[in-house]
């Protein structure tokens, strides 16, 4: 099943979206941990994106697009929206245990099985699948 | 939004909402950095109702250890759900947190006294 969300860049969507994907996922069957660690990983997704984002693009291109997809083996999950592109890092190793920032992104990299970035045609694509064991 | 801080022999309660994450976080991070700076430096933060915490979430609990220090303070964190302690250990905050299930027992751990008060 797959599903396309439409988002605007303000904080009561995400917190929407990721109810929606909470409640797909449990009529598949998936876990509360697989839950929870999809939920977070969307949701530094999008701070991330957010964050990347110029006010001038916000404006111009209020709203992105998140296409979720249940797959027999897991979730797919894009994210498309219209900016320049960004520098995707993918840390390996946590941030110190007092650093204030630096998390979320490692935070992906430890729960998302496939993640890919790439910004083609003024939009940036940002790809994760989470297997379900 | 209101953050409830309830003291017990000297430790402070911050109850935690059931959302910790970047659209809240400023403010429960002020809320706490305030009552530390009033002269409260053993804190405890219950994540008994908290559902879901992301990385601004989990920003919040560092600020909290990294404010007490100057007051030679301590923060432990009390009853995380299995998500949640599965999110504080990916990350190695369990490495500078005590992490107790139970509430007189972090108290009197923070404080060094059984805990004879109730809420």
């Amino acid at each position: 099943m797959k599903t396309i969300i439409f988002l605007s860049y303000t904080d009561d969507e995400a917190e929407k979206v990721l109810e929606l994907i909470r409640q797909s996922n449990l009529e598949q069957g998936l876990t509360s941990q697989f839950n929870f660690e999809l939920s977070v990983c969307i949701a530094e997704v999008i701070n991330n994106l957010v964050e990347h984002t110029p006010e001038q693009h916000k404006q111009q291109n209020p709203v992105f697009e998140l296409h979720f997809t249940n797959y027999p083996d897991g979730v797919c999950v894009q994210i498309v929206n219209q900016s320049p592109e960004y520098e995707f890092v993918q840390p390996q190793q946590a941030p110190s245990e007092t650093d204030l920032s630096g998390r979320g992104l490692f935070i992906l990299n430890q729960w998302i099985d496939t993640l890919s970035y790439r910004h083609q045609d003024g939009k940036n694509y940002l790809l994760m699948f989470k297997q379900n064991l | 939004m209101t953050i409830n801080i309830n003291t017990q022999q000297d430790v402070s309660i911050v109850e935690l909402p059931a959302r910790l994450v970047q659209q809240n976080a400023a403010t429960v991070r002020q809320a706490i950095y305030q009552h530390i700076e009033a002269g409260n430096p053993f804190i405890l933060l219950d994540l008994g109702e908290t559902e879901f915490v992301d990385s601004s979430g989990l920003a919040v609990l560092v600020a909290a250890y990294k404010a007490v220090q100057p007051q030679a303070g301590a923060v432990h964190l009390l009853n995380p759900n299995n998500n949640v302690l599965a999110l504080i250990e990916l990350t190695r905050l369990h490495q500078i947190f005590d992490i107790f299930q139970d509430k007189a027992t972090a108290i009197f751990d923070l404080r060094g006294q059984p805990a004879t008060t109730q809420e």
